[in-house]
C-alpha cells in the first residue's frame, strides 16, 4: 500500500534532506524568516511608494485648487476669493481620497504624509496671506492668526482619533497594500467583468440567502413576491452581485421563517458591511478589479488549496521567480514597472506567516517545475524556497508527478478558497488571460472539488514531495 | 520521478475516488458541519436528519466522546499508543492532537478505507507529528490488511499496550458478513498484547426503534449498510475483555465533562475495555 512505503520512507527522507541541504551550504532552517524579512521588505518599500505617490497625487490637485482660487492678486473682493480658496481647500481635505488616505494613514509613514502633503500647500496659503497682508487687506497679526488656526485645523485633521495599526498585522491593513497602487494607469491589460466581482460579505450573505431558499423549495419567482422584485433579482442578490436594502433582507428573512433575532441581526450586519464600499474603492486604478476581488477572498480564506500546471503557486513564488514570470507576461514593459508588481506580489505572501494564517494546500504539476523559468540559478532559488515552503505547518506541497499520466485536472489550473463560515460555500477561482472567474454554486464546486481530490489523491504524497524536490534540486 | 511504470497500474497508488456514492467519513463530515462533502453525501446525511433531527448533534457526540476516550485512556490509563480505526476526514481535535496534549510521546495510526480521507490526513501531517502518526488506507473487513501492514509496525510496538479506537464504525457490517464485526474485533484485539484497550461506539434501536428504523432504511436505500445493535449485542464486542467504568453506556453519559440533561437523546452505546 502507499501509506507504508511513504511512511517507512519519512525518515530516510529527512535524513537525505538533510545531508542535501548540508551540501547545498545553507542554513538548514531559519531562511524561512530570511524569506519573510524579503517579504517584510517588498512590503514596506510598496508601501512608502504608495503612499508618496498618492499623497503626491492629492497634493498636486490641491496646489491646482489653491492656485486657481488665489490667481486673482488682491484686485477683486478677498473674501470672495478667500472662500472660494476655503471652499476647494475643505472639499480636497474632507473629500473622499483624503479621508480615507488619513484613515489609511500609518505612524510609520507620517513623515511622507507632511513631507508631500500639508509642507507643500502650506507654503501657498502663507504666500498668499501674506501677500494679502502687504497689500493691507489684511493687517498682519490677522493674517498669522488665520495661519496659525489653518495649521491647528490641518494638525486636527491629520491625527485620525482611531488608534492606528500596523499594515502587516490588520486584515484591513493588508487589503491596504492591495488595494493602494501609484500613478494613474492601470495595472494591467486585463478587463474588469462587466458589474466587477463582489465582495465577500456579499457572497457570504447571498449564499446564506439561496440556501434558506433552496432549504424550502421555493423557486426564485416565489421568493422574488416576498421583495416584489424579480427572479433575476434573487438571482443577483444570491450571487453578491448587486447591495441589499435592509427592507428587502427583512422581507426574505421572513418569508424563509429566519425568527432567530440574532441571525437576523447577524444578516443584517453581514449585509451593511457588504453595502459599504471599502475605502480603498476609490483608488479604482490600483489592481485590475478581477484581482483585487481575489485578494479579497484569499485574505478572508481558512483554507486556499491550489492547483498549479504551468509554474509556482503565487504565494510560493520567489522575487527572482516572479520576476522572470512577469518578464516573460510583459515584454514590453519598463523595469520599474516590473519591480512594482513584484513588490505587489511578494507582499501578497504575507498571508502565509500572518497571525492566524490560511492552510494552503497547493499541488503543483511536475512540468511546472521541469519549465527553467529565468533560468537554473532562478529555478534553484525557487525549488530551495518551496522546500522551505514545507517545513511551514501551514502549508502541504504535492507535486503531480508525469508518471500519474492523464489527470483529472488537466483542462488547467483553478483554486478553492474556503471560508471559516459554515454557510458559506467553497468559491473556485479560475484566472484567465483577461480576467477571472468565480464559482461557488454547490454543483459548480462540486466538480472542482471532486477534481481537486482526485488530483491529491493522485499526487505524490507531502513527504515524497520533499524527496521529488530534492531530486529535482540535484538534476540542475 | 517514478511511481509507476508506464502503462500499467501501480498497486501503490489508490484507486480513484468515487463521489457518485455516500461515503460514511463525508457523511459524518457532512453532520459534524464540514465541507468535504459531496451530493451523495448530502443526500444521505440529510435523509438520516429527516429520520433522526439529532443527528447532527449524535455526530458530535461520538466526536466529543472520541476525545473524552482518548483523554482518558493517554492520561489515567496510560497507553502511549492508538489504533484509530475509521478515522473519517480530520476534523479538529484529532485523536494524535488530544493524545499529545496528554502525553507527548504518545504515537497514533489512522486507518481509513477512503482515499479522501488519506489524502486529507496527510496533508495535515506536519513535521512535528512526523514519525508519531501514520495512516493506512485499508479496510476492516480484511483486519489483517491493517495488523500485517508495514506502517503498523514501524509505528507502534505490539509489544507495548494500544488503545484500539472503534468510533462509530462497527454499524457498517451484518451479523452475516465474513468475517462479522465480532470477529474482526477479535481477531484485531487478538493480536494486541496484554494492557491494550478498546474503545466502541455504536448506534441502537434501544432508545428510539422508530426513528432509529426509519434511518436505517435511508441509509440501506443509498447502498450503504447500517446495523443499529441492541446494548447486548453492543456488549459482546468486548467479550473476554474487562469492562472500564461505567461499562456500556448511552455515549452521552460515558465519563461525561458535564452530565447531560437527559443521555438518551444520542441513540449510541459507548464503551471502553481493558485486556487482561
Amino acid at each position: 500500500m502507499v501509506a507504508a512505503t511513504r511512511v517507512s520512507r519519512r525518515t530516510a527522507v529527512r535524513r537525505t534532506r538533510t545531508r542535501a541541504t548540508q551540501r547545498r551550504g545553507r542554513p538548514p532552517a531559519g531562511t524561512s524568516a530570511a524569506h519573510r524579512e524579503v517579504v517584510l521588505d517588498a512590503v514596506f518599500e510598496l508601501l512608502v511608494e504608495l503612499f508618496t505617490a498618492l499623497i503626491h497625487r492629492q497634493a498636486e490637485a490641491a496646489d491646482q485648487a489653491v492656485a486657481a482660487a488665489l490667481d486673482d492678486d488682491g484686485g477683486a473682493d478677498p473674501a470672495a476669493t478667500l472662500t472660494a480658496f476655503a471652499t476647494n481647500l475643505l472639499r480636497l481635505l474632507l473629500g473622499e481620497r483624503s479621508v480615507a488616505l488619513n484613515r489609511a494613514a500609518l505612524a510609520e509613514l507620517a513623515a511622507v504624509l507632511l513631507a508631500q502633503g500639508r509642507h507643500r500647500t502650506g507654503p501657498i496659503v502663507e504666500a498668499y496671506l501674506a501677500r494679502l497682508a502687504q497689500a493691507g487687506v489684511l493687517p498682519p497679526p490677522a493674517a498669522a492668526a488665520l495661519a496659525a488656526q489653518a495649521r491647528t485645523a490641518v494638525e486636527r485633521f491629520l491625527s485620525p482619533r482611531r488608534p492606528r495599526t500596523s499594515v502587516w498585522t490588520s486584515p484591513a491593513g493588508w487589503e491596504t497594500v492591495w488595494q493602494f497602487r501609484p500613478g494613474g494607469n492601470a495595472m494591467s491589460e486585463s478587463r474588469a467583468p462587466a458589474g466587477g466581482g463582489p465582495k465577500v460579505q456579499r457572497l457570504l450573505v447571498g449564499a446564506k440567502l439561496r440556501r434558506l431558499r433552496t432549504d424550502l423549495g421555493l423557486s426564485r419567482e416565489e421568493a422574488a413576491e416576498a421583495i416584489r422584485a424579480s427572479a433575476w433579482k434573487i438571482h443577483r442578490l444570491e450571487n453578491g452581485q448587486v447591495g441589499f436594502k435592509q427592507r428587502d433582507l427583512v422581507d426574505l428573512l421572513e418569508r424563509y421563517g429566519v425568527t432567530d433575532p440574532d441571525e437576523i441581526d447577524e444578516l443584517l450586519t453581514l449585509a451593511r458591511e457588504a453595502n459599504v464600499p471599502g475605502w480603498w474603492q476609490h483608488y479604482g486604478d490600483v489592481l485590475p478589479q478581477w484581482f483585487r476581488t481575489y485578494v479579497d477572498l484569499e485574505s478572508a480564506a481558512t483554507l486556499i488549496r491550489t492547483y498549479e500546471g504551468m509554474f509556482v503557486p503565487g504565494l510560493l513564488q520567489t522575487d527572482d521567480y516572479m520576476r522572470a514570470v512577469i518578464h516573460g507576461a510583459h515584454l514590453e514593459e519598463p523595469p520599474e514597472e516590473v519591480g512594482r508588481k513584484v513588490r505587489l506580489r511578494m507582499a501578497r505572501q504575507i498571508l502565509l506567516t500572518r497571525e492566524h494564517p490560511p492552510r494552503l494546500w497547493a499541488v503543483v504539476d511536475e512540468a511546472a517545475l521541469r519549465r527553467p523559468v529565468g533560468g537554473p540559478a532562478v529555478m534553484k532559488g525557487q525549488l530551495q524556497r518551496l522546500l522551505e515552503a514545507t517545513e511551514l505547518p501551514n502549508v502541504t506541497l504535492q507535486i503531480l508527478p508525469f508518471d500519474a499520466g492523464a489527470h483529472a485536472a488537466m483542462v488547467g489550473s483553478f483554486s478553492v478558497l474556503r471560508f471559516p463560515d459554515q454557510e458559506l460555500p467553497d468559491v473556485v477561482y479560475l484566472e484567465h488571460i483577461s480576467g477571472a472567474s468565480y464559482l461557488n454554486k454547490p454543483d459548480e464546486v462540486d466538480q472542482y472539488l471532486h477534481v481537486m481530490e482526485s488530483i491529491c489523491v493522485r499526487a505524490a504524497a507531502p513527504d515524497q514531495t520533499v524527496e521529488l524536490l530534492e531530486k529535482l534540486l540535484d538534476d540542475l | 520521478m517514478s511511481q509507476g511504470h508506464g502503462d500499467e497500474p501501480d498497486p501503490e497508488l489508490p484507486q480513484d475516488i468515487n463521489t457518485n456514492m455516500a461515503h460514511p467519513a463525508r457523511v459524518y463530515d457532512y453532520w459534524l458541519g464540514g465541507k468535504d462533502n459531496f451530493p451523495a453525501d448530502r443526500d444521505l446525511a440529510e435523509l438520516m436528519i429527516q429520520a433522526i433531527p439529532n443527528m447532527r448533534e449524535m455526530a458530535a457526540a461520538n466526536r466529543a466522546f472520541l476525545s473524552r476516550a482518548v483523554r482518558h485512556l493517554a492520561g489515567e490509563a496510560g497507553v502511549r499508543q492508538f489504533l484509530d480505526i475509521g478515522t473519517g476526514i480530520p476534523t479538529s481535535p484529532n485523536v494524535h492532537e488530544v493524545a499529545q496534549e496528554a502525553a507527548p510521546d504518545a504515537r497514533v495510526v489512522y486507518v481509513d478505507n477512503d482515499p479522501i480521507v488519506l489524502a486529507h490526513a496527510r496533508a495535515l501531517l506536519t513535521g512535528q507529528d512526523a514519525g508519531a502518526t501514520a495512516f493506512i488506507m485499508a479496510d476492516l473487513r480484511d483486519p489483517k490488511s491493517i495488523l500485517d501492514h508495514p506502517t503498523l509496525a514501524a509505528t507502534l510496538d505490539l509489544s507495548q499496550p494500544v488503545a484500539v479506537m472503534l468510533v462509530a464504525v462497527l454499524m457498517y457490517f451484518r451479523d452475516d458478513d465474513s468475517p462479522n464485526p465480532f470477529e474482526m474485533v477479535a481477531t484485531v484485539m487478538e493480536r494486541m498484547p496484554s494492557g491494550s484497550y478498546l474503545a466502541v461506539t455504536h448506534p441502537t434501536p434501544d432508545f428510539n426503534p422508530e426513528e432509529t428504523a426509519k434511518a436505517v432504511a435511508a441509509a440501506e436505500a443509498a447502498g450503504v449498510t447500517l446495523v443499529a445493535r441492541t446494548q447486548a449485542e453492543v456488549g459482546e464486542f468486548f467479550t473476554g475483555l474487562e469492562l472500564v467504568d461505567p461499562g456500556v453506556t448511552p455515549v452521552l453519559s460515558w465519563r461525561p465533562d458535564t452530565p447531560p440533561a437527559d443521555p438518551r437523546v444520542a441513540y449510541y452505546w459507548a464503551g471502553i475495555a481493558r485486556k487482561a
